[in-house]
């Protein structure tokens, strides 16, 4: 059936690329490693007086995934939340640098952020479905925030994102059921359902299988490789297996003396885990700190 | 290798993208419009909410100023104001001690009563507690004078009609009471349940729960509510008015008779021929507004100190 389908995609791909004008193949043909959708300059972030990262600079492929790994402390939360300005809502907490999305300065007024964060999805460390709506609402409540109404679009964004994250048997059967009702596991599946429910143009997650079992963590990962089709994925882990199997550019960040993340180094997965340049690298690859 | 086989038969990713960035898109300049709008109206309620408050503090503080001095703050009221004299009124120091110690009683009566209370609604549910919880509730609401009859007829007459500073505490603490209650067990209720559950984990009494973890968390949010009850009852009048007498010099004695700031101004409005001590009221109304401003900064600074290094 797998098999199938992909025979679909990939014929319905073809067709419409050939019945398309050539710029589009043009496009198409265009994705590589070289296409970056955001750009990251010289990016710190400081709460207060303490510096949580800083000196990171890096380009994100556009339709690849990103892992960002390092030991615990070491920013990669704080990195990831920069890149849809969610530290705006943290008092004291400053990023400086710059970032770009498709060229446009996120921080400068190039984007409104409610926009910025429409196009650029979350899935947290810890699953945050919304309490007080159904498993049902919870999924469509991104679509609902961005003023999309009509029910039929609403019903198959709710399906096919349940799908997308696996959920969709587990809840079939109850999608009016409080989205808390559900266990730990389900939950995140809830919020990686909801965040790609509104199809946004990057998706960041922050350890999303860390509180699922084997088998769903599987899901999860397909799922991304499959993702990559239609979103930027941006994934902070401390699996390394994961980061290894899932991603096509990986980011190492570590403390410096002072204790402040830095990034010591950014380069496809494959260089990354059998040839950094760094030996701190090396090092945490091979287990022998962090 | 895809798990996606959900069949899209209306539109592409792309379309599906599209579609939602153009409807966010609609949205938010909409929104933005709105926005406009709203804070336009904000700004207009905003203002229509100050007016009044601020003309109050205007004309408190212009007529009120010329009293505030040492001589003003630390001289009990003239036993008698002569009429060839009518300016030689003193000061409010009687005033002063007395609501510094009805209040004091009154809080020292409530914070213990309150918080156990709170700490009992926490802990239990069912219906015999959700009626008191609404008891409690309805006891807010409850008119001031009707606290002040109950205490007059409780107290004050069993006692031989004597009017006391204590009597007045006791009203106030009814007051405050109902008040303090509701605010610390919202407290309570704002603490995670993780931090419950995580205690309760570690093998840790349902009482050793609430004493090292509940109530750390809550105190900031209680300390807030006891200080915003607190600053309620320093100008309450109607319960006092009738049962705490009044007392020309200092007394810190909570048996004897008492004068409070409320009740002296009161009685220089109402009470008094001599247009000095109507005057005298601006004064009184200055320092009463100046404590509650002291009551609400005391518990930001408070509050402020042990929110320190939590999140
Ligand atoms: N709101 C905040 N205020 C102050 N310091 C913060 C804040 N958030 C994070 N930090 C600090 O920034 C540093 C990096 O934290 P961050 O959560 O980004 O680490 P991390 O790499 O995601 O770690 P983990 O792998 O454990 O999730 C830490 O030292 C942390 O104490
Ligand atoms: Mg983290």
């Amino acid at each position: 059936m797998e098999i199938t389908e992909q025979g679909n995609e990939a014929s319905k791909q073809a067709q419409q690329a050939a019945d398309s004008i050539p710029s589009m193949v043009e496009a198409i043909a265009d994705k590589g490693p070289q296409t970056s959708i955001m750009s990251l300059r010289d990016v710190a972030v400081t709460f207060g007086s303490k510096v949580a990262v800083r000196d990171v600079s890096f380009d994100v492929g556009k339709n690849r995934v990103t892992s960002m790994i390092g030991p615990s402390g070491s920013g990669k939360t704080t990195l990831l939340r920069a890149l849809n300005r969610l530290h705006d809502l943290t008092k004291g907490a400053k990023v400086t640098g710059s970032i770009t999305l498709d060229d446009t300065d996120i921080y400068n007024g190039g984007i409104p952020t409610t926009l910025l964060r429409s196009r650029i999805g979350m899935v947290f460390q810890r699953p945050n479905p919304f309490p007080t709506m159904s498993i049902y609402e919870n999924v469509a409540s991104g679509l609902r925030f961005n003023g999309v109404k009509k029910k039929s679009i609403i019903d198959d964004a709710v399906e096919h994102s349940l799908k997308a994250a696996a959920l969709w048997d587990a809840v079939e059967n109850r999608l009016k059921v409080a989205g808390g009702t559900l266990s730990g596991g389900e939950q995140q599946r809830l919020c990686i359902a909801r965040a790609l429910a509104v199809e946004p143009e990057i998706l960041l997650m922050d350890e999303p299988t860390s509180a699922l079992d084997p088998v769903s963590t599987q899901h999860i990962e397909d799922l991304m490789s499959s993702l990559k089709e239609i979103v930027t994925i941006i994934i902070v882990t401390h699996n390394m297996q994961q980061a290894a199997r899932v991603s096509d550019d990986c980011a190492f960040l570590l403390m410096g003396d002072d204790r402040a993340g830095e990034l010591i180094e950014f380069a496809t997965t494959e260089k990354i885990f059998t040839d950094p340049s760094d030996k701190r690298t090396l090092d945490y690859i091979q287990g022998r700190f962090g | 290798m895809t798990v996606i086989d959900a069949p899209r038969p209306t539109m592409t990713d792309d379309e599906r993208r599209a579609l939602i960035q153009s409807a966010a898109r609609a949205t938010y300049n909409r929104k933005v419009w709105m926005s406009r709008v709203f804070m336009v109206f904000l700004g207009l309620a905003l203002i229509i909410a100050l007016i009044p408050l601020l003309s109050i503090i205007r004309d408190v503080i212009g007529n009120g100023w010329r009293y505030v001095n040492w001589t003003f703050l630390s001289t009990p009221q003239a036993a008698e104001v002569s009429m060839f004299n009518q300016n030689a009124i003193g000061g409010i120091s009687n005033a002063i001690t007395g609501t510094l110690l009805i209040d004091a009683i009154a809080t020292l009566i409530a914070i213990p009563i309150s918080i156990l209370m709170a700490i009992s609604l926490y802990e239990s549910s069912g219906r015999i507690m959700n009626a008191v919880r609404m008891y409690v509730e309805v006891m807010i609401g409850l008119p001031s004078i009707l606290v002040g009859i109950f205490i007059y007829v409780v107290v004050v007459t069993p006692m031989g009609y004597r009017f006391t500073a204590f009597a007045g505490a006791l009203a106030l603490a009814m007051m405050m009471i109902p008040l303090m209650t509701i605010a610390c067990e919202s407290a309570l209720r704002a603490v995670p349940e993780t931090l419950t559950e995580a205690a309760l984990a570690l093998g840790a009494k349902p009482s050793r729960v609430m004493l090292r973890v509940v109530l750390p968390y809550a105190v900031p949010r209680m300390i807030t509510g006891i200080m915003l009850s607190m600053s309620r009852a320093v100008g309450e009048t109607a319960p006092i008015l009738f049962i705490i007498g009044s007392s020309l010099v200092n007394s810190w004695k909570p048996l004897q008779p008492a004068t409070s700031l409320p009740t002296m101004m009161f009685n220089y409005l109402f009470n008094s021929n001599y247009q000095s001590q109507k005057d005298a009221c601006w004064g009184i109304a200055l320092i009463l507004i100046f404590a509650v401003f002291l009551l609400n900064l005391a518990s930001r600074v408070i509050v402020a100190r042990t929110q320190k290094g939590r999140s």
